[in-house]
């Protein structure tokens, strides 16, 4: 095996490489990886390696190839396929085979079973979906009794077939039915139909409805149904909450956890993803089609993902711990696993393609998360942290073990350390609550420097203008060229544009008469105004940046910041060329730029403010941000007046006229810039054709 | 077409070859096939009669030819076990079973861009239709078969034909209903001319192709060369009929008792419409009814068993090119299947005897398949076999339609024209198992160069990783910028060594990676530069000199065959894709296995056409700098051609080019290289990386150490790094025990954070100072094991559970080490090995 980093560059040549965990002798194949809060996916070490393939002549049964269904309980494992319940122990030592049982004095075949649940006692629940029954057997094998359609009155037309079933802890069942969209079936502990749970509403965008609006019958009738999403799996967790995944290739939130009230309980953060397998925003839809749940004991769930073949193995609060399985033809991959289970600290997938249950063990790494969570689930934080820990030192990325960290060194008042973990789980509450603490030490620590520095500060200001006031006062300045330099420097970077601030009137009327105003530094504050753009963007303090600061993309920003008001110069001269304006363009340059000038230092003042300040404050420092604008658009509108001599009625129309004109504008360079990629693609294309002719 | 076909003329009498000849035009056979009576070249005259003839012996094999069949039998004298090229099997209805070559030919000229292919095998297209010849050679046999089809195809008939030739030529010898039949077929134009209906899209086939070639040929007696003179007049001249004929050459002939078995690529010969595009060598040759005591060995990684007792026949079944095949061929593609084969060998092991295969030439364009008991088309055999990519193809692109996937495709222009030759050595006793295949494969190498002996280690080595200097993003004021992150200065290094030295560490193999010319993603080495950013040269001077006081050795590491971008490297320094596009080797995302194709650090192929300067100038710049020690990552573990238009090099060329320049770097420094391939162990002082396992394909059922077991005494190796995810590396050591290797790890001296947004973000637990406690106790075991075995070799190896997680390993001093990796306790050959550990005898 080589280097896993050189995986990086040389895969395309090495693709056999893959990362050797010689935690254990067998070896994983699939290239982990997590997800970052930035939802950037990272490599991480493998958490669980496949430790075997158990197969049908390891059960002592001929054939596993209609394999349906696994689930795991009390040591024992129950695997179901076409007519067979197979009961073993741990080691896949077969204890039991069910084919059969007898219902009354008739003798019934188990025939194509698609799923089973064992409760406490051992009683066994199999869904016979053809038949339209759940059969409920005791330990032994013998039927307790058939449940058949629980007769719901408002499923007429529907053939009653349960595909999945779980019991909670009080004898209520849980069934998921085909074509039943109203939710999950809860039937009570005699089998009769309570009430529909986890029904998924159907919001229609606004988009549909104003399509139905218009639509003709015949178009409604062609459009897809509003019909609300199907659960693709429930199971129950040891809390007794319902697990349960959406069939639904859109969804944002394919995974729910329902109290007995229905309601979806799953723990959501800020900036964490929810879980729903592989995704491309956190925000956004899953790209995986969740098909199978299972639960642990300690809290933790699985989903299966048939698209990928991948498992996600998630945290109680639907943190993303790690991502086993994965497509492919070796070890430790699937080729289209049809279900998951916890057995004990390991995790079992059933595969119909190899006809196997694969076995996957955790590695060191697998087991340090999970004996985090388990302590940590006993309240133990300080336990729980001394994994996290180690965790943390095999995978900085690790979200799970950063907010565990995070946690318990704020209550230990490790508050340096607490930023760091909060701010790789982006939770910005706790992350202000660990910087107060840290601002307050530091100010404590330092208030009597920051005051000396600042009064030596002023001191010596004031002691440098007092001397050059006595050498101005000698003529030493006298005759110096790079004296009248600063001064015009002064004059044009602070003067001048403060004499704008405080008569705007006076002075655009001077830009229009007098050319008053410089050009270049025109250009300078074009250049500051995009520069701070950036410094906003990169800079501004965690608590109030969600942006993704190491993979900025550096020109969007700055062309996105200046654009605008470019093509406002243009559009406005242009209008106000239309509508006998008497501004020039340099003119409407000038007032533009001019009216940005104090925005790029509000927001240097926003960003360096943003760092120090917490979450309460973000408001007040958001007034900095705010105010650059503000300021901006009130001075370019007197701009407007005074520039080209229209009165404020007239302004406001030029304001109006101006913003179709910048439509315009940009509705035509969207449209060159479109033709002229494409053309580029096209000959691209020929020529890449030609050469491959050749 | 026909004329461009080198078909041999044929005479009454063979002038027979001696093997080593080349050209077939010195032999000259008349055109009548299927002689039986072959005369040598010393004139002496062999009489071979129906049957099975033999044709050599040996000490312990003799050599059969059946004539009948054109089988070749590989027999054991003693046992009577043997071996044939072809499998009659009645049972089987496959008759790939019935050949010793499968060839693979394009059916429409290879370098457009969208080639398809098809096959023909030798016992349908030439021993049933009775077009094989023989020639007598020294201990052996020369088989020439003439693999052809008489099909009838458009380009039988002619495209168009004047009203005037139509009606003399074949109207006038036709009955009325015959004129019918033909007008059928042919279509009357405005001119009076005849014009055919079929054609390329939509041709004749069957019985109607053979009824009009009846008519045209036999009944009118038309001619090809009236066909010739129809085509000339309308332009057609392209559309003239080319029969698929493939003249293939085989040769088997005994070397002691060993088979050889050799096709000189460059003497065969194929109609040049139907380019040939690779063959399968001997399918069922090695292979086996059986289904218990046995495996089939492909030495996938270190070397890996797939047992004859296997239900995996819905697996993905083994099939992998040798020397990490061509690259350059459909790097888009993610694949989990291909294996690392640094050896080119393969072998079958039955009840009685177990056969191993080298290839001695041709492992370059080699692709091994195996196939277990019933996973191919069902045919009741697990088997172990060859083919050669004779001229490589690329996938241009696919296509998704409702229907259907298409594929376009395009073939090289350059095609392999060397000899492939296959060696086989039979096996019997307690040689024959996979210790045994090591030890005639080690024999092999010894005995031909390819393996000499180095000095071994007194002191337990140990290889150390160390990652320098990396490329990330800086910023200055916002302003991005490209930058770097020191993850191990010099003086860090220097650091590390020290504190490995005075916790006992002794004899370091320190492969320093990232050390210059930009670091982990290296830019061209063609004038080296130490990284400045580490310390520089003089700071690598020092951490050199200290290494030599404590007795460890530096190597700088360096990227010799690949470079990311640079100034200066253009694309006349890189190598070409076969669709004209500069080579890139693509990373894959893993999520959804995509191909990365824009990278801040794309990684380009040297192209081999530059290779040889590329090499000199590095090696004169770096030579400058004094070091006697040089490491590679993958010096030596491809080889690529180029397929850029008109500048095009192929294997044969560039192989030699990359033989030459690694002889000159063997030359002036000590080698370590990473996995290198078999071609350069004889060069190499050190090999780090070597695989202790493989790819791990279901299919394969257990790994053994086979490459060590070659290697073991004559180079000084190391497991790959083991550090990768855990703290607990004992399983690790275990491994390196077990295989005979010293440990390896992998150290950064920064913060593992600082690896994050790097190409190196998939390095995990490198971090000296979290692994120092450990390392310096596993060394301490790893130390106090290897004082029992040093200097000894792996003689033996055995494996008890099946899956390779209970075995013994006996060292040449006869020190045995029972390991145990499963979480169970074991009692083997009453030793009893606890769990997760190894017991020394």
């Amino acid at each position: 095996m080589k280097k896993d980093w050189k995986k990086k560059f040389l895969a395309g040549l090495l693709v056999a490489t893959t990362v050797l965990s010689l935690g254990g002798v067998t070896t994983a194949s699939a290239e982990s990886y997590t997800y970052t809060i930035k939802d950037e996916v990272v490599p991480a070490p493998d958490a669980y390696t496949w430790e075997r393939s158990v197969r049908a002549q390891d059960l002592g049964i001929a054939d596993m190839s209609s394999l349906t269904d696994t689930f795991c309980k009390d040591g024992k494992i129950y695997i179901l396929m076409n007519g067979r319940l197979v009961i073993t122990d741990e080691d896949f030592n077969t204890l039991q085979v069910i084919t059969e049982y007898k219902n009354g004095g008739e003798t019934v075949q188990i025939k194509a079973p698609k799923c089973v649940f064992v409760t406490d006692n051992g009683d066994i629940y199999l869904t016979e979906q053809d038949m339209g029954q759940i059969i409920h057997l005791d330990a032994k094998g013998n039927l307790v009794r058939v449940l058949g359609d629980p007769q719901i009155t408002t499923l007429d037309g529907i053939t009653y077939a349960p595909t999945k079933v779980v019991v909670d802890d009080i004898g209520r069942i849980y069934v998921k039915a085909k074509s039943v969209y109203e939710g999950i079936i809860e039937l009570d502990p005699d089998g009769i139909f309570n009430r529909f749970i986890g029904a998924n509403n159907v919001v229609p965008s606004m988009m549909d409805r104003f399509y139905r609006m218009i639509a003709t019958e015949e178009q409604i009738s062609r459009m897809a149904l509003w019909l609300p999403t199907d659960y693709s799996d429930i199971a129950l967790d040891a809390e007794g909450y319902i697990l349960a995944t959406v069939r639904d290739l859109t969804a944002t939130e394919p995974i729910r956890k329902l109290n007995s009230a229905g309601k979806d309980v799953l723990a959501s953060y800020e900036y964490i993803a929810s879980p729903k397998g592989d995704y491309a925003s956190a925000k956004g839809a899953t790209l995986s089609n969740l098909t199978n749940i299972a639960a642990a004991e300690d809290g933790r769930f699985a989903a299966l993902d048939a698209n990928m073949s991948r498992v996600f193995v998630y945290a109680p609060d639907g943190i993303l711990l790690y991502v086993l399985g994965g497509s492919g033809k070796q070890n430790g991959q699937l080729n289209s696993p049809i279900d998951v289970a916890f057995l004990g600290e390991n995790i079992i997938v059933a595969d119909s393609v190899t006809n196997s249950i694969e076995v996957f063990k955790p590695t060191e790494y697998g087991a340090l998360v999970n004996e985090a969570l388990r302590i940590q689930k006993l309240y133990d934080y300080e336990g729980a942290a001394a994994y996290w820990q180690q965790v943390y030192e095999i995978n900085p990325n690790s979200v799970a073990a950063n907010m565990g960290l995070g946690k318990y060194q704020l209550r230990t008042e490790q508050y340096d350390a607490a930023l760091q973990s909060f701010q790789r789980t982006g939770e910005r509450q706790s992350y202000s609550a660990a910087f107060e603490r840290v601002r307050e030490v530091w100010l404590e620590n330092n208030l009597g420097t920051v005051i000396i520095l600042v009064i030596i500060a002023v001191i010596a200001l004031v002691a440098l203008k007092i001397v050059l006031k006595k050498m101005a006062a000698k003529g030493a300045f006298e005759g110096k060229k790079w004296v009248q330099v600063l001064k015009d420097i002064k004059y044009t970077c602070i003067d001048w544009p403060l004499y704008m601030l405080s008569s705007p009137f006076k002075a655009f009327d001077d830009i229009k008469y007098e050319n008053a105003g410089s050009t270049k530094f025109c250009f300078v504050i074009m250049i500051l105004f995009a520069w701070a753009a950036l410094i906003k963007e990169r800079y501004t303090g965690f608590l109030m940046n969600t942006a993704d600061i190491e993979n900025l993309n550096i020109p969007l920003i700055l062309i996105s910041s200046v654009v605008p008001y470019i093509l406002f110069i243009f559009a406005n001269w242009a209008i106000g060329v239309l509508i006998d304006g008497k501004g020039n363009l340099r003119n409407v340059f000038k007032f533009t730029a001019y009216s940005l000038y104090p925005s790029v230092w509000l927001t240097i003042i926003g960003v360096l403010g943003s760092r120090i300040c917490i979450y309460e404050e973000t408001g007040l420092v958001n007034i900095f941000f705010g105010a650059g604008l503000v300021f901006a658009f009130f001075y370019m509108f007197i701009g407007i007046i005074m520039v080209h001599q229209f009165t404020f009625t007239k302004g406001v129309g030029d304001v109006v006229l101006s913003l179709v004109a910048m439509v315009i504008l940009i509705f035509v360079i969207v449209l060159l810039a479109t033709l002229v990629s494409g053309f580029i693609n096209d000959v691209g294309t020929i020529i890449d054709e030609i050469l491959i002719y050749l | 077409m026909f004329k461009k076909i080198k078909t041999c003329v044929l005479h009454t009498v063979l002038a027979a070859l001696c093997f080593s000849a080349v050209g077939c035009g010195s032999n000259e056979i008349e055109k009548a096939y299927n002689y039986k009576s072959v005369e040598h070249v010393d004139g002496e005259v062999y009489n071979l009669s129906n049957g099975l003839n033999l044709l050599a012996e040996g000490d312990t094999m003799q050599l059969y030819l059946d004539t009948e069949t054109a089988t070749i039998r590989w027999q054991n004298k003693k046992s009577g076990d043997y071996l044939d090229t072809r499998i009659f099997d009645d049972a089987v209805s496959d008759k790939t079973l019935k050949s010793d070559i499968i060839v693979n030919y394009f059916t429409g000229a290879a370098s457009t861009p969208y080639e398809t292919y098809t096959n023909m095998s030798t016992y349908e297209y030439s021993v049933e239709m009775d077009t094989v010849q023989y020639e007598k050679m020294d201990n052996g046999v020369r088989i020439v078969y003439n693999i052809g089809s008489d099909a009838i195809t458009w380009k039988d008939f002619p495209s168009k034909m004047s009203q005037e030739r139509m009606e003399t030529l074949i109207f006038q010898h036709c009955t009325e209903k015959q004129i019918a039949t033909i007008k059928k077929h042919y279509r009357q134009l405005g001119d009076g001319s005849y014009s055919r209906t079929f054609g390329e899209s939509s041709p004749i086939a069957g019985l109607a192709a053979k009824q009009l070639y009846d008519l045209f040929y036999n009944v009118c007696g038309y001619t090809y060369e009236e066909l010739e003179a129809d085509n000339t007049e309308w332009d057609k001249l392209n559309e003239m009929p080319a029969r698929q004929n493939i003249q293939a050459i085989i040769e088997y002939y005994l070397d002691g008792d060993e088979l050889v078995v050799r096709l000189p690529i460059e003497e065969m010969s194929w109609t040049e419409d139907y380019p040939l595009k690779s063959f399968d060598l001997l399918p069922y040759f090695l292979s086996t009814k059986d289904k218990e005591d046995g495996y089939l060995f492909v030495p996938d990684g270190s070397g890996a068993l797939m047992y004859l007792e296997n239900t995996k026949i819905r697996e993905y079944q083994f099939e992998s090119r040798y020397w990490n095949g061509d690259p350059l061929i459909d790097t888009g593609t993610y694949s989990t299947t291909k294996a690392t084969m640094t050896a080119p060998v393969y072998g079958i092991k039955t009840k009685n005897y177990a056969v191993l295969g080298i290839i001695e030439d041709g492992a370059e364009i080699a692709t091994l398949k195996a196939y277990i008991n019933g996973s191919y088309n069902s045919v009741p055999y697990s088997r172990v076999s060859l083919s050669f990519a004779i001229r490589e193809d690329q996938t241009l692109a696919n296509f998704v339609d409702a229907t259907a996937n298409y594929t376009l495709k395009k073939a090289s222009d350059d095609y392999y024209a060397d000899d492939v030759i296959v060696r086989y050595s039979f096996l019997t006793g307690d040689n024959a198992d996979y210790v045994g295949m090591a030890n005639a494969y080690k024999n092999y190498l010894l005995k031909n160069g390819k393996l000499v002996q180095n000095e071994t280690e007194s002191e337990a080595p140990v290889f150390v990783e160390m990652l320098g200097l990396v490329d990330s993003t800086e910023y200055f004021l916002g302003i991005p910028y490209e930058g770097t992150t020191n993850l191990t200065t010099f003086s860090q290094a220097q650091d590390i060594l020290a504190d490995m030295n005075s916790r006992g560490i002794k004899n370091i193999k320190l492969d320093y990676q990232g050390a210059a010319n930009g670091g982990l993603s290296q830019r061209t080495a063609e004038s080296v530069e130490i990284a400045s950013e580490l310390g520089g040269k003089s700071a690598l001077n020092k951490l050199i000199s200290y290494a030599e006081s404590i007795g460890a050795d530096v190597f700088p590491n360096f990227q010799l065959q690949t470079a990311t971008n640079s100034s200066g490297f253009n694309k006349d320094k890189k190598a070409f894709f076969i669709n004209g596009q500069v080579a890139e080797l693509y990373s894959f995302e893993p999520v959804q296995f995509k191909a990365e194709t824009t990278v801040d650090y794309p990684t380009y192929v040297i192209s081999p056409s530059y290779f040889k300067t590329y090499i000199e100038k590095f090696n004169k710049s770096y030579s400058k700098l004094g070091y006697k020690n040089l490491a590679s990552e993958d010096l030596m573990t491809f080889y690529v051609p180029t397929y850029r238009k008109d500048q095009n090099v192929n294997i044969t060329t560039s192989m030699t080019t990359y033989h030459e320049m690694f002889n000159a770097l063997v030359s002036n420094y000590r080698l370590m290289l990473s996995n290198p391939v078999s071609e350069a162990w004889s060069g190499v002082t050190y090999i780090s990386d070597l695989p202790t396992s493989g790819i791990n394909l279901k299919v394969v059922d257990c790994y053994v150490p086979f490459i060590q077991m070659v290697l073991s005494g004559n180079v000084v190796y190391s497991t790959p790094v083991m550090n990768t995810n855990s703290h607990d590396m004992t399983a690790g050591m275990m491994k390196a025990f077990e295989t005979g290797s010293a440990m390896k790890f992998r150290f950064i001296a920064a913060d593992t954070n600082e690896l994050q947004n790097t190409v190196a973000d998939n390095v995990f637990l490198a971090e000296y100072n979290t692994l120092k406690d450990n390392v310096a106790g596993l060394y301490a075991e790893y130390a106090s094991v290897y004082e029992q075995i040093q200097g000894a070799s792996l003689v033996d190896h055995e494996v008890f559970d099946g899956a390779g997680e209970l075995v013994c390993v006996t060292y040449s001093n006869g020190v045995q080490l029972y390991l145990n990796y499963t979480e169970n306790d074991a009692q083997v050959g009453g030793v009893k090995v606890p769990a997760g550990s190894y017991v020394v005898r």
